[in-house]
């Protein structure tokens, strides 16, 4: 099975996490330890790229909505970004995009920050 | 020895042998000065022979110990010893004229012969530990030297006659006298004799095998068998002047006696000095020994550490020993030996300033406790003087802990022991890691045995039959990733007219998904009972998932309810894949929109989430699948996908509910073979009838 990675990059006015690979049950702490990270720092503009996920399972989508209250709470939010159309049609099956911005760059995402800000 | 030839070759090697001896034995019994009967010498030759056989037969005496060897050796010389020094010594002092000897002495004579022999066997059995391939030759050498011997003398027909000469060259073999008479026939007999004696006589290597005790023993034993040996030497004159052939084979044998006595004395007493540390090493063999069998028997790492600690402290002569194992970044003392359990403690914590020299040795040794920078504070506080040594416990270069010693003395610990306590540390550490993976495996096969009763647990939750109808055949299957999953189906007969059918899928894998997914089961059971829509019934579901679940955790779930009569299928989709009509042949994906259980409160979710209704027609088939199917994945990776479930039903569009059913399986697992399934597959199937 492929691996997973990913990479942080703070940037302004959101951070960006580019997803790498499947996102599944096994993969999925991975991306909820670096979110809690961002958290604890009081980062709470989220971008998440997914541009290069291959596959995301259940366990993964419930790491954005176990963090999205919290995050909206506090005045943040995630937004998603560059998804494959595979991956696109797991999120809109769930009712994704009725719960988050899903939006076709990244640039896009980060503007939409600049905007709330 | 030569007993192990089969039975064949034996008796051809016995039979001349025996004719041999026969007619020697006659020879013998003629030379005796006096008149024999034939009655007699028969008598008298088949005695000899059975002795022969009887003494060839050694084998009781090879299952002697070689005390008792020992104990049989000492009786043998005593009873020659007092056979001639008391009986016949005393009649050849007053007749030397052996015409005055009687008949009645005879029999002493025949004795002292056996017993002779039986010297000679018991001596061989000794020479013969351990042998290699010159000990038999020389052997046989020897023996056939005195035999030729006792030939010489009988061809010279000279056999009771006192001969002074023949005595005097006997008991004055000085080096000198036997360079001198080397040339002369007897003489160089002796001189042969005494070699091969003495040759036959450096096979000593039974005092290897003695610990301490038995060598001082046997130093005494042997000083006293010397002693005899000599005496008899000595005193083999007497018998002499009886028979010279007797004499030539009492002489032989006591010279045996007497020089291998000598040099086994001389061997014991030197090797006395070092008999210590023999069995030292005895000692420190029984204890790896031991160790390698607890190593196998034990498999609780405690009990392990203290038998370890047990021998450890045996073989190094420590005072004091532990044994301390890693766990996270402290340690744990697992078993300890001389001291009580809370100075151990406190020793150990003082120990930890030596963990750091450990880094890049296995071993550390301390001389000199009170002079070491590391060591001198705590053990001025505790001990007089001591040496200590720290073994590092490594298994494939994993660091699990150390042993250490103490000795209340200084330079307690040779390299010699720390190689030992080296050696020792690796059997512990691979013990203990075995002791690990023994544990693992059990553990293992307990957490398989609890996941196959979750399995049965889960299965049973699924529907155990079909709904009984006439106007649709409805049934599903499920087929697990792991052992239990968090899929479900279920099929719902509220009343005669209603067949409620869920088919959902709880995120996640493995048992909390699996104990969700009963729970969320109970909740739909209740709810259909009293609400009739299925956006009702999706609400409710959706706030009991908000409360229940965790966080990051939803379910998906198709939700529908049909009406037999009007052939009418309500339903709701919740985050769930679409739910495929077979149609003449066709495959129409019918969707509606809807968010997973869990994702939003009661007021998004219910905004987002809308019914949908299909009228049946005869022969056509519904499939509400869970995302297993279309995300099973081949070898390559690829997924079997929607476009695959799509053309796949189109062929089924004659089939009746089971077939569709097992189509669907058998190309799944088609499919997916090879591969370790990682989502539970499951999909209800209804045909109108």
């Amino acid at each position: 099975m492929n691996n997973f990675s990913l990479k942080r990059d703070d940037r302004e006015p959101a951070t960006v996490i580019s997803l790498k690979g499947y996102l599944d049950a096994h993969t999925a702490p991975e991306l909820e330890e670096t979110i809690k990270s961002l958290l604890d720092e009081g980062k709470v503009k989220i971008v998440i790229n997914l541009n290069e996920l291959d596959y995301i399972s259940s366990a993964g989508l419930g790491v954005f909505m176990g963090f999205i209250e919290e995050i909206r709470d506090k005045g943040g939010d995630i937004k998603l970004a560059e998804a494959s159309d595979k991956v696109y049609r797991v999120f809109d099956l769930l009712g994704f995009p009725m719960l988050y911005e899903i939006l076709s760059k990244e640039e896009e995402a980060l503007k939409r920050f600049s905007e709330m800000s | 020895m030569n007993l192990k030839i089969d039975k064949k070759s034996k008796l051809w090697f016995y039979i001349p042998v025996i004719i041999v001896i026969f007619v020697a034995s006659a020879l013998l019994i003629k030379s005796f000065p006096v008149e024999i009967s034939v009655t007699e010498m028969l008598f008298g030759q088949i005695s000899i022979v059975l002795i022969y056989l009887l003494s060839f037969n050694r084998v009781w005496l090879l299952r002697m110990n070689l005390f008792h060897r020992f104990v049989l050796f000492g009786f043998t010389l005593f009873v020659l010893y007092t056979l001639i020094d008391r009986t016949l010594y005393s009649v050849t002092y007053e007749s030397t004229k052996f015409s005055d000897v009687s008949r009645v002495y005879i029999p002493a004579l025949v004795l002292i012969m056996i017993i002779s022999w039986f010297v000679f066997i018991l001596i061989k059995s000794l020479v013969f530990m351990q042998q290699s391939k010159t000990t038999l030759r020389n052997f046989r050498i020897l023996l056939f030297l005195i035999i030729a011997r006792v030939i010489a003398v009988l061809a010279d027909g000279s056999d009771f006659v006192n001969n002074v000469d023949l005595q005097n060259n006997f008991f004055n073999t000085s080096p000198i006298n036997i360079a001198l008479g080397m040339f002369e026939p007897e003489s160089f007999f002796i001189f042969l004799i005494v070699s091969l004696i003495i040759m036959n006589s450096f096979r000593v290597k039974w005092i290897h095998y003695l610990n301490k005790r038995d060598k001082i023993l046997s130093l005494f034993a042997f000083f006293i068998f010397t002693v005899l040996s000599a005496r008899i030497v000595y005193n083999s004159q007497s018998v002499f002047n009886m028979s010279n052939i007797t004499g030539v084979f009492l002489h032989s044998a006591a010279l045996f006696s007497l020089i291998y006595s000598l040099m086994s004395f001389t061997g014991i007493l030197f090797l006395l000095p070092s008999a210590g540390i023999l069995d030292k090493r005895i000692r420190e063999v029984k204890s790896f020994q031991q160790l390698s069998s607890t190593v196998s028997s034990i498999f609780e790492p405690d009990a392990l550490c203290e038998k370890a600690v047990e021998l450890a402290a045996q073989i190094s002569g420590s005072n004091v020993v532990w044994i301390e194992l890693k766990q996270g970044d402290d340690f744990r003392i697992t078993a300890s030996k001389g001291l009580n359990a809370d100075r151990i403690n406190l020793l150990s914590k003082e120990c930890r300033k030596i963990h750091d020299r450990l880094q890049h040795n296995k071993s550390l040794i301390i001389n000199d406790c009170r002079r070491e920078r590391l060591t001198k504070d705590f053990v001025k506080k505790w001990f007089k003087e001591c040496s200590l040594i720290a073994v590092k416990l490594v298994y494939k270069d994993k660091y699990i802990g150390h042993v250490f010693g103490l000795k209340y003395i200084r330079y307690g610990y040779t390299d010699e022991i720390r190689a030992l306590f080296e050696a020792f540390a690796y059997q512990i550490s691979m013990a203990l890691e075995n002791a690990d993976l023994v544990k693992l495996t059990i553990e293992q096969q307990i957490y398989r045995e609890e996941l196959r009763v979750a399995h049965e647990a889960q299965m049973r939750l699924l529907p155990g039959s079909k709904p009984d109808n006439k106007t649709a055949d409805i049934d599903g299957f499920c087929m697990t990733a792991n052992e239990i999953g968090g899929d479900l189906y279920d099929f719902i007969c509220v009343n005669d007219d209603r067949i409620d059918i869920l088919v959902g899928d709880v995120s996640g894998k493995g048992a909390s998904s699996a104990f969700y997914m009963a729970e969320l089961k109970g909740v739909l059971l209740a709810l259909s009972r009293y609400v009739d829509s299925p956006t009702e019934i999706m609400v409710q579901a959706n706030n009991f998932v908000r409360q229940s679940l965790e966080k990051n955790m939803f379910a998906t779930m198709v939700y529908c309810i049909f009406i037999p009569s009007k052939k009418v299928l309500h339903f709701a989709r919740a985050g769930h894949p679409p739910v495929m009509l077979i149609r003449n042949g066709k495959v129409e994906p019918v969707d509606s929109s809807g968010l997973g259980l869990g994702m939003a409160d009661e007021d998004d979710f219910s905004k987002f989430l809308s019914v949908n209704k299909i009228k049946l027609r005869k022969n056509d088939a519904v499939v509400i699948y869970t995302d297993g199917i279309t995300e099973a994945r081949d070898r390559h990776g690829n997924e079997f996908g929607e476009e695959r479930l799509v053309e796949l039903l189109a062929k089924c569009s004659d089939f009746n509910t089971e077939q569709i059913i097992e189509t669907i399986k058998k190309e799944i697992s088609d499919f997916s073979k090879g591969t370790h399934r990682h989502d539970d597959a499951t999909a209800v199937v209804m045909k109108i009838l």
